[in-house]
């Protein structure tokens, strides 16, 4: 987009955004029509020349409109309602190009999302970040996380209610750490990036106080470490040409002038509290044991690169995997605060273009054969917006946010008869999964091209033929699928609805046992045929012309290593536990991995419909490394049968209820090479005896081949479903370097 | 469901641990929705239902601890269900004489509709 158009599009943003009708007080308000125009959130992008994306972003807060369902209770006439509430939010603005600056808003905003990040593989990523929030905003935020005084639990507490819940007899098993707590904190998970782990990388450990605040003001602002933040970055660029690089190692490498200052506010802060809650201390034994320090006030230099895969690799330290070019996302991951902080719509997409997108781009180019031809993209980020947790409220105020997507509720997209345009779609639920309902294939057809930011291989890419039906998907809560969207060429102007299903368990899906009832996510306006439509129509990208595979992303080998992780989560009255092999969140590495080893991971699913709270399909998802499925066992296919009777081989497939040897893939549900790449799937619920002679619970199960390649450091896998992660269902990992001191003489 | 910050702030600014006064004084809100005070004066104060005479302070609070000076409350207050539209009145447990320092919550059956 040229500076000139961003103006233009940024001057229509501002129009958009602000609704002069409501009050800036806190109060209930007018709710937004539904139907709006698709919002297009600006981008900050990368500088060509420089081959980074410089950016600064900072979290701060505000009023913004936020929808509600109806309550279960009485009283809210079972109709949507609008509030102005207080939202944390992302803002920022490139470095380079001064004109990309997001949101605009002065006036009550809607839940945006942040600015859309567009970097190209082989870039460096600069971030100034900044936490500005004020935390006297929020309840049981202060101005520090409520542990580090010693206060209460430590938890975000609702009198009666959390974290001990009244209405279930105090069942509720949530202590601190593991629990809701300290929302005010920042850091942010670049999710679906091949990169540096620690550090100033995508280091979700980082624990980034707000701001003091001296008579109201923030006392960390960007111009505080304007110098310092060059200074680092430049060397930060200089570092990086070598790639896999995980650069800064040591805090010593940070600038003098950062540390010394970190120090100081760190230190002035602990002088607030006692042991063993203070900052510092913690940070110094890690620093003496060169480790990376946890905690920072106000500010934190973010730095890594997305490493361009070239060739393969002559020996173990190259490069060996890559980053994937596709559509990515960001979000805030503070443990006991990424439910909240992502109900607050502290996500964003993060679109990383490399050669898949310019073979798309120079399939769909317009000529004069293929007149008004181009590949537009949407950016849809779905959000689920909300303030406060489901469990820190009262027990008939439980229920589900309604979905929307870039802060709209069924926005509405043009498109023109015969056109394609590619849709990158995040789920930035906190807890949804959102099945795609295919649609009527004479108004609309769709093809998915890419899962989770990697391109499918062309042996996995089915485009509907003319006329054909397309498939519906299910996106978990963290999943991306970039999809073709396809309006036939003689398509009769108008509205049509894309309908979606909410699913958390697997009596959601579709024809399941608890679907629920359809809802429209998003419109497609088709306008009226004219001349600037596309001529010919445009058609799906054709097989031969399907982006090239990167080499890195061939299928994995069989692996030597094998692991087994059990998910389980228990009802309220069992004490709503969210487990993994048994345990908590804790400070302990829970997997460790050698550094550019294979191995091969079952996730088995405990959760099921035998008891509260049903079979829910946990998202499983683990960062930096994308990982293989090679196999998925899910007792709620309608392929699986469960009686000898109904057994027909070659049509079904039959389960044993009394014989675990039979509770796996056959022959006509196993997944073929070559395998599609995921960084989060909805595990399969298990499911009790169909039968009902048993109580054998039928577990599910999914198995893939991960690359635990080209960066070592700690960082974390966890269920996607974030109030689950919160609550510690969430392990720590840690990749290791493959050297050794030994040496034989 | 919505969560709402009430400020408690002083009545004269330039004296901070003077008088204080709730901020908005009146504040809707529906039953179960989370109440908290965030408190921009000098001095603590404790939000506290007011008894059936409308003047002291009720036997029984809500469970929000004393919020001391620029700090916000805890536990946030659950607003109790009630079975129509209601008017609760509130004070300061600390400071139950200063006229000022009284606040209502308007709590609602159902939110306002907007045409």
């Amino acid at each position: 987009m040229s500076s000139k158009s961003l103006v233009l599009a940024t001057a229509a943003a501002v129009a958009l955004l602000i609704h002069p009708a409501h009050a800036q007080a806190q109060s209930f308000v007018k709710c937004p029509p539904y139907g709006d125009t698709l919002l297009r959130v600006p981008e900050l992008t990368r500088d060509p020349a420089t081959k980074t994306l410089k950016a600064v972003m900072q979290v701060s807060d505000q009023q913004r409109m936020v929808w509600f369902p109806p309550a279960t209770s009485a009283g809210t006439n079972g109709t949507i309602f609008c509030a102005a509430q207080h939202l944390r939010y992302f803002e920022g603005y490139s470095l380079t190009n001064p004109n990309e600056k997001w949101p605009v808003s002065n006036g009550l905003a809607e839940p945006l999302p942040g600015p859309t990040l567009r970097a190209r593989v082989g870039d460096i990523i600069e971030i100034s970040f900044f936490n500005e929030v004020n935390v006297t905003n929020f309840p049981n935020s202060l101005y520090f996380d409520r542990a580090d005084r010693g206060q209460g639990t430590g938890c975000d507490e609702t009198a009666g209610i959390y974290p001990s819940n009244a209405s279930t007899g105090g069942a509720i098993n949530d202590t601190y750490p593991n629990c809701f707590h300290g929302s005010s904190t920042a850091n942010i998970h670049f999710h679906g990036t091949h990169t540096n782990p620690g550090s100033t990388g995508d280091n979700v450990l980082l624990e980034i106080r707000p701001t003091p605040r001296k008579n109201g003001a923030p006392v960390v602002t960007e111009q505080t470490y304007k110098d310092a933040f060059k200074t680092f970055f430049d060397q930060c660029e200089a570092e990086l040409q070598h790639v896999p690089s995980g650069w800064p190692k040591l805090w010593g490498q940070l600038p003098e002038f950062y540390r010394t200052s970190q120090k100081q506010l760190l230190t002035d802060y602990d002088t607030t509290v006692t042991e063993p809650h203070k900052l510092w201390p913690p940070n110094q034994e890690a620093i003496d044991e060169n480790e990376w320090p946890e905690f920072y006030i106000g500010a934190y230099p973010t730095c890594y690169q997305l490493p361009e895969y070239k060739q393969k690799p002559t020996s173990p330290a190259g490069l060996q995997m890559g980053q994937s070019p596709g559509t990515q996302w960001y979000h805030m991951h503070k443990h006991g605060s990424t439910t909240l902080n992502i109900a607050n719509s502290l996500i964003g997409a993060f679109i990383i273009e490399g050669p898949y997108d310019d073979q798309l781009k120079d399939f769909y180019k317009s000529t004069p054969d293929h007149k008004n031809w181009g590949l537009a993209d949407q950016v849809l980020v779905i959000q689920q917006v909300g303030v406060t947790p489901n469990l820190e409220r009262g027990p008939n105020q439980q229920s589900a946010e309604e979905l929307s997507i870039n802060g709209r509720r069924q926005p509405v997209v043009t498109m023109k008869p015969g056109q394609v345009q590619l849709w990158r779609i995040v789920n930035g639920a906190h807890r949804s999964g959102v099945f795609f309902v295919a649609p009527n294939p004479s108004q609309i057809q769709w093809a998915q091209i890419a899962q989770d930011g990697v391109q499918l291989n062309v042996a996995n890419y089915a485009a509907p033929v003319a006329g054909g039906a397309s498939n519906g998907f299910l996106m978990s809560a963290g999943n991306r699928v970039d999809l073709l969207v396809r309006i036939p060429a003689g398509t009769p102007a108008g509205k049509y609805n894309i309908q979606a299903l909410d699913v958390v368990k697997a009596t959601e899906m579709p024809g399941g046992t608890a679907q629920k009832t359809p809802f429209t996510l998003i419109t497609i306006n088709v306008s009226a045929a004219g001349s600037s439509d596309p001529s010919p129509a445009m058609p799906f990208i054709t097989p031969d012309k399907f982006p090239t595979f990167p080499e890195f992303l061939a299928d994995i080998p069989q692996p030597k290593i094998h692991r087994d992780l059990v998910f389980m989560s228990t009802g309220h009255a069992a004490g709503a536990n969210h487990t993994i092999n048994g345990e908590k969140f804790g400070d302990t590495v829970d997997q460790s991995m050698i550094l550019n080893t294979i191995e091969e991971w079952k996730i088995i699913n405990e959760t099921s419909d035998a008891a509260s709270p049903g079979p829910i399909m946990h998202p499983f998802h683990i960062h930096i490394n994308p990982f293989q499925i090679v196999e998925v066992f899910n007792p709620w296919d309608s392929t699986y049968v469960f009686t000898k009777a109904s057994y027909v081989p070659g049509k079904n497939c039959f389960v044993d209820p009394t014989d675990p040897t039979t509770w796996h893939p056959c022959a006509l549900t196993a997944i073929k090479p070559p395998y599609v790449w995921w960084d989060v799937f909805g595990m399969p619920g298990a499911r009790e005896d169909p039968t009902g002679a048993t109580t054998n619970v039928i577990k599910g199960y999914f198995v893939f081949r991960s690359r635990f390649s080209d960066y070592t450091g700690k960082y974390v896998l966890h269920c996607h479903i974030l109030a689950h992660e919160d609550r510690g269902m969430m392990e720590l990992v840690e990749v290791v370097p493959n050297t050794t001191v030994l040496k034989h003489h | 469901m919505p969560d709402w910050s009430i400020k408690i702030t002083p009545v004269s600014p330039s004296n901070p641990t003077g008088p204080a006064q709730f901020d908005p004084a009146t504040q809707q809100c529906l039953g179960s929705d989370n109440i908290s005070w965030n408190n921009q004066t000098g001095s603590t104060h404790q939000p506290w239902p007011l008894g059936a005479d409308g003047k002291t302070p009720a036997a029984t609070g809500w469970g929000v601890d004393p919020v001391p000076a620029g700090e916000s409350s805890n536990p946030a207050y659950s607003v109790d269900t009630p079975t129509a539209n209601t008017t609760v009145k509130y004070c300061c447990k600390i400071h139950p004489d200063v006229p000022s320092e009284v606040g209502t919550l308007d709590v609602l059956l159902a939110p306002p509709t907007f045409s």
